[in-house]
């Protein structure tokens, strides 16, 4: 096994922990608070990853500014989403099964909305790669490192809102205990509706990077993504989003590393794998046992 | 004395079937009023209905001369109530500092003024204060979980069985603080199951059986009259 092959493959882990961070945090954020897991977020990516192509290829914005308007527009998606499907269902205390059929059968009208509107070619965005860089001697594009300084700033910016803002620490609390949360007097509907608003963004940010590091994408994108976020997201603990950002760097490191000396194509494998050892054995995450969100 | 919690007729349970039954209880500004009562006499589902987490079939709660019957839990809050649950009554990942900030949710910016009041009366919590409330003892959890709740500045306070499960000293201090802080001039409400020591200490007392109100008076009267000493006292 060659050192500079697993180093080469370090580095491309690092893009690939940066995209899985922003969804994988997402995620967890959302199931911390409402305590169910919605199988329709590959879709909130894949809807991020083609509103940004509408902006990009139609509107002929920059790829970054299209990247950012396609992470608010995904965030208004995730919040009529939560509004319009499942609160009917929260409001009646359906049970948690009820719900992931729900997200499941979301997943597959959404994925199929977006293959009937674009189609199920590839598409690309027009966004120059720009030049290689040596990073620490790892190889990056000026796009790699956008990718990973966005996932950066987004970890450091969920951190200070978890830790400093009043949001923040009620979104946590509510991940406690939602019913202690209201008694405490805090408005939990409104809390819950800011968390599908960041989930939802964070998930659109995390679709456009997500398309510009493959290069290429169909309606899939965000589906076939899914398991990979889910092994990050179990590996930290589910439901808390530091966990979920430790999970992302080891799985997304894992991966490319072993791209190196596998066929790229069991990568996945190898996240999957990850997944069903730490169900196994760790099924509390990696970090130790101190709540969610 | 203003009477800052009043409670008519009222009737309220789980699905369709009523647990307590044309109910009535009064609780005024500075006074500790104990609610006691066998199991299953509805003692904890009546402050639950008072807060607005089961639903009520008839009846009306006023908070300071305010109907604020059916008005959702949070929103109580800001209208002066504050319950604290039995069990759960803490946020285990947040520290205690944070836990009291949570109970100020509903003010402008974290009151830091009341924060300091909350410390000046549970010290021991400003020792701890970046501590994570899940290391606590379960007397130390009472007593975060008082705090918590006057984080709102309450006119009412309902606590549901804050001695549960604690030491005999235990009890004795969470006592000292209930009484403390109705003497800031808050109704606090307490259902309790060690009812000789409530009625001990409390100022009011009423007593549920299966759901409906079978005695009420001063506190120290219900504890000598025979009839109740044999029937719910042990004596």
């Amino acid at each position: 096994m060659s050192l500079s092959m697993v180093w080469l493959g370090v580095g491309f882990g690092l893009i690939t922990a940066s995209v899985l961070a922003l969804s994988s945090v997402g995620l967890t954020l959302q199931f911390g608070v409402t305590n169910f897991v919605n199988f329709a977020y590959g879709e909130f990516l894949t809807i991020g990853a083609y509103l940004a192509f509408v902006l990009n290829m139609g509107l002929h914005l920059n790829i970054w500014v299209s990247m950012f308007a396609a992470g608010i527009l995904t965030a208004v998606v995730a919040w009529l989403f939560n509004i319009i499907v499942i609160e009917p269902f929260t409001r009646r205390k359906a049970p948690m099964i009820i719900l992931l059929v729900v997200t499941i059968g979301m997943d597959l009208f959404l994925m199929n909305g977006v293959q009937a509107l674009f189609g199920p070619e590839f598409k690309q965005y027009n966004d120059p790669s720009g030049s290689i860089l040596h990073v620490g001697g790892l190889l990056f594009t000026v796009q790699q490192l956008w990718i990973i300084g966005i996932a950066a700033a987004a970890m450091v910016a969920v951190h200070t809102l978890l830790k400093y803002s009043k949001l923040g620490k009620a979104m946590r609390a509510m991940s406690d205990s939602s019913e202690l949360a209201l008694i405490s007097g805090i408005p939990t509907r409104r809390i819950t509706q800011y968390v599908w608003l960041l989930s939802g963004f964070l998930g659109g940010l995390s679709g456009v990077v997500l398309a510009i590091n493959v290069n290429n994408f169909t309606p899939a994108l965000g589906s076939e993504f899914l398991f990979v976020i889910f092994a990050a997201v179990i590996m930290g603990g589910i439901g808390r989003p530091y966990g979920a950002m430790l999970g992302a760097l080891i799985i997304g490191v894992a991966m490319e590393v072993s791209a190196m000396f596998f066929d790229s194509s069991y990568k996945t494998v190898v996240a999957f794998a990850i997944l069903v050892l730490m169900l196994l054995f760790r099924p509390q995450g990696i970090l130790p046992s101190r709540g969610r969100v | 004395m203003e009477r800052a919690l009043v409670v008519e007729n009222f009737t309220a349970g789980y699905g369709k079937n009523a647990i307590i039954r044309n109910v009535h209880l009064t609780a005024r500004e500075g006074t500790s009023t104990v609610i006691i009562g066998p199991n299953g006499a509805g003692k904890s589902t009546l402050l639950k209905a008072i807060f607005g987490l089961i639903t009520v079939f008839s009846g009306t709660v006023t908070i300071d001369g305010q109907d604020v019957t059916r008005v959702t839990a949070d929103r109580l809050v800001a209208r002066g109530l504050a319950y604290v649950p039995q069990n759960g009554n803490v946020f285990p990942s947040l520290s205690i500092r944070e836990n009291l900030e949570i109970g100020g949710y509903r003010q402008q910016h974290y009151p830091k003024d009341r924060m300091d009041q909350v410390f000046a009366i549970f010290p021991d919590l400003l020792k701890a204060a970046r501590r994570s409330a899940g290391t606590l003892s379960g007397g130390q959890r009472q007593m975060l979980a008082m705090g918590r709740a006057l984080m709102s500045d309450p006119s009412v306070l309902l606590l549901d069985e804050p001695t549960a499960g604690l030491s005999p000293s235990y009890t004795k201090i969470v006592w000292h603080h209930i009484l403390a802080i109705a003497q800031t001039g808050k109704a606090v409400v307490v259902v309790e199951q060690n009812a000789n020591t409530a009625l001990s200490l409390a100022d009011r007392a009423y007593l549920l059986v299966a759901g409906e109100n079978r005695e009420e008076g001063p506190a120290g009267e219900l504890l000598e009259r025979e009839d109740i000493g044999e029937m719910f006292l042990g004596r």
